[in-house]
């Protein structure tokens, strides 16, 4: 069992508390989530649990943490690792080793064990996360979604109590995080496994929980089944949102809430009825790019096999597809990064004028201060008037306070509005985003469709992601890749909707009442704001 | 088949040491070509990736050494060339047919502590990483429309300093991440224990003590040198080449 009592932390280099007099008991095989706005203190839990903080992460601390008769203020990590695994969220930097089999023993090693028992051991993970077709490849080789599963088979080697994890599918598509959830859920059932999970996506989480932990700004705001949390606490005005078939539910003031789509088609039908989308469809003239039978390989690899696309300004382009399909390189030709190796691309929008942010907004952080990194970019462009656009841009999206702050610093939701900074600043009359959401909370996500909306205007803006959520609420039309061709082309409704995969979670409902309008994606669309 | 972290990581210290002591040109040649050999056998493609910088570097070196020293030293700039070729030839040797985990295992075969081992170790495992950030870093800087070509090599090399920056931030944070990760793995620990030791049986035990008497030779040639056991220390590997497949 886990027992925090009246615990409070602040990290050395901060000036306030980034946990505050906080109260929790986590019981024996419990799932619990733990969810809040970005900076509200889920991921500083984990570090005093599994005793980062106070041996690894330095600062003052109040009250007391137990953690299965262990206290970790006075235990080090290397000892709590026995009784505690933890998976981060970024899968590239906590796999150490060069092949599965070796990382999964390293951490059996440090413990001392016999060759017999690590041999057992290191079998039987192999064996409980069906990981055998992976078990002799280098792990540079493996995708995210394999990773983030090698990092739980490491972690469960060694017999832990509680599995802690930091927003492991925050860097994975929606069928790698699927896998990963499955994975967790089966490992909370089968073995009784106490699992806490600090999550952003609730939609995805939410109904795997016994529990729901709401952090904001280091407190505990509120905690229990995850259904009586969703009728005390509003999550969309702390920032961490409803799965949308809940949002419906709290807004339409239903008597039961449900947490998932089969949950929904009992109680939300009646919200369906009635509902008529009509379409106005926005007009596109002016071509800003235009793509013919585009190719391109790395090496011998083939990427894109012959990509026909346009853009159009005052356009929104979604581009979805599976992992692998091409959709960065694509992204990456469209702002004239790369060459194509075959086709023609016609610009009305020179590559000098067009930008990209990346998915990992670290990429995009050059010095120690936020202003000073938006700056250079307009300095290596040689533009004047560099200290008035760089404060414009910054106060355009809302992170003129950050100004002075590192950029390493920010939280992943800053971050991400940070990179858009550095990018924006010089006006782009076409930009790419590439995986923008990744690791987002709701209201950051919010912002996010807000600022892309308000862009447009007047440009072309191509969005390159996995969350048909995003796609759904700020594309106009939306091109489907597949083996490196652009299979499909619709407007957004027709797209995202009736569609098993690519659907939104409401529009997912929607198909199990043929009589209601198919047209219907959004919680909007049933006068729900979100 | 895979050769033996062990035998090769002797066999990668007698060619160095061969190549430092010996000056007779005829030997150095035969020390490049046995260098060359395992190669016909294992066909690793890496190994001409590596072996296509080295060439470069030895072209740059005899060019510089002749203008510098003039042809009169052509006799010293081809010995030289030759060191630095069967060198280069046997790290890329080394690094083709062992693993991040081969060393680390080597490493710990030795004594060396594990925190240096580590050290040692995971730079390598995350030099590939930094390459990709490095690369990544500047599709940023172009996709933000920033000139990285300059006309001027001065402008070109201001152009990627803030590369370099961003490089240094990134690898900072990277650290704390891997240091992270170790902890929670339970490193440094005092019980650690290795999973899978390198055992010598068979042809890679006869390589291994072949290699080690080829060793002793060589100091011996170093205090007492004669033609015989120079080429005596020079066929010695030749004969161990097969014995790395086997195990």
């Amino acid at each position: 069992m886990i027992d925090i009592r009246d615990f409070s932390f602040r990290y050395a280099s901060s000036g306030h508390f980034a946990l505050k007099n906080v109260n929790l008991k986590v019981d024996d095989g419990e799932f619990v989530l733990v969810a809040g706005h970005s900076g509200g203190g889920k991921s500083t839990l984990l570090r005093v649990i599994n005793s980062l903080i106070p041996h690894f992460y330095g600062g003052e601390y109040l009250g007391n943490v137990s953690v299965y008769g262990k206290n970790p203020i006075c235990t080090l990590p290397r000892d709590m690792s026995s009784i505690v695994g933890t998976v981060l969220q970024d899968p590239e930097n906590q796999i150490l080793m060069n092949r599965v089999e070796t990382e999964i023993a390293f951490g059996l090693e440090n413990l001392g064990l016999s060759g017999d028992l690590i041999t057992k051991r290191v079998e039987e993970v192999i064996d409980l996360l069906d990981m055998e077709s992976v078990r002799h490849r280098k792990t540079a080789e493996l995708s995210g979604g394999e990773k983030q599963k090698l990092a739980i088979a490491a972690a469960m080697a060694k017999h832990p109590k509680v599995l802690l994890l930091d927003e492991p599918t925050s860097q994975l598509d929606p069928k790698s995080a699927e896998s990963i959830l499955g994975v967790l859920s089966r490992l909370n059932t089968e073995l009784g496994l106490t699992i806490i999970l600090v999550e952003h996506r609730m939609e995805n989480t939410i109904y795997l929980a016994d529990r729901m932990v709401i952090f904001d700004k280091g407190e505990i705001v509120s905690e229990g089944n995850p259904r009586e949390v969703i009728r005390r606490v509003d999550l969309d005005k702390i920032g961490v949102g409803y799965p949308p078939v809940s949002r419906v539910a709290v807004r339409k003031n239903s008597d039961m809430i449900p947490l998932n789509v089969k949950e929904a088609q009992k109680y939300l039908r009646v919200y369906l009825e009635g509902v008529k989308i009509s379409q106005n469809l926005k007009k596109f003239r002016e071509v800003l790019l235009t793509l013919k039978n585009v190719k391109f390989s790395y090496g011998k690899r083939k990427v894109l096999r012959g990509v026909n696309l346009n853009v159009r300004k005052n356009e929104v382009l979604g581009i979805i597809g599976r992992n692998g399909s091409g959709k960065t390189t694509l992204g990456k030709l469209m702002v004239g990064i790369y060459r194509q190796s075959g086709g023609i691309i016609k610009r009305r929008v020179p590559p000098k004028e067009s930008g990209m942010v990346f998915q990992n907004p670290n990429l995009h952080v050059i010095g120690d201060s936020v202003f000073e990194d938006v700056a250079y970019t307009l300095r290596a462009r040689g533009e004047r008037d560099v200290k008035r656009k760089t404060e414009e841009v910054l106060k355009y999206l809302g992170i003129e306070h950050l100004s002075e702050k590192n950029p390493l610093d920010l939280s992943g939701g800053e971050k991400l509005l940070f990179a858009l900074a550095t990018v924006l600043v010089f006006k782009p009359r076409f930009l790419v985003l590439d995986e923008p959401t990744r690791g987002l909370s709701w209201a950051h996500k919010k912002r996010l469709v807000s600022i892309i909306k308000e862009y447009s205007r007047g440009r072309g803006i191509v969005v390159i992601s996995h969350d048909v959520e995003l796609i759904a609420r700020v594309s106009d039309t939306v091109a489907l890749l597949s083996s490196g061709r652009v299979v499909l082309r619709k407007r957004t409704r027709e797209m995202l909707t009736s569609s098993l995969t690519y659907s939104t979670q409401i529009n997912k409902l929607v198909q199990r009442f043929p009589e209601v309008d198919q047209n219907i994606m959004l919680e909007e669309d049933l006068g729900v704001p979100a | 088949m895979k050769a033996n972290p062990l035998v090769l990581f002797i066999w990668l210290a007698l060619i160095v040491f061969l190549s430092l002591i010996i000056v007779n040109l005829l030997s150095l040649i035969i020390l490049v070509v046995s260098t060359v050999i395992p190669i016909i056998f294992c066909r690793k493609r890496e190994y001409f990736t590596y072996m296509k910088y080295s060439l470069l570097s030895v072209i740059l070196i005899f060019f510089f050494n002749m203008i510098l020293l003039g042809p009169s030293k052509l006799e010293f700039t081809i010995s030289m060339v030759l060191r630095l070729l069967s060198i280069s030839s046997a790290f890329s040797i080394f690094s083709a047919l062992t693993e991040f985990e081969d060393i680390l295992r080597v490493m710990e075969t030795f004594r060396v502590p594990p925190k240096t081992v580590f050290s040692f170790g995971i730079s390598l495992r995350f030099f590939p990483v930094v390459v990709g950030d490095a690369r990544a870093i500047q599709e940023v800087m172009m996709a933000k429309g920033v000139p990285l070509n300059g006309k001027k090599f001065k402008d070109k090399i201001r152009s990627r300093l803030p590369v370099l920056e961003s490089m240094i931030n990134l690898s900072l944070d990277r650290a704390i991440n891997i240091a992270e990760a170790l902890e929670i793995h339970g490193f440094p620990s005092e019980k650690r224990r290795r999973w899978k030791k390198i055992e010598l049986n068979g042809f890679s035990a006869f390589a291994f003590y072949i290699l080690i008497s080829d060793f002793l030779l060589a100091v011996v040639y170093f205090f007492y040198p004669s033609d015989l056991i120079r080429w005596l220390v020079l066929i010695i590997p030749y004969s161990v080449v097969g014995a790395w497949y086997g195990d």
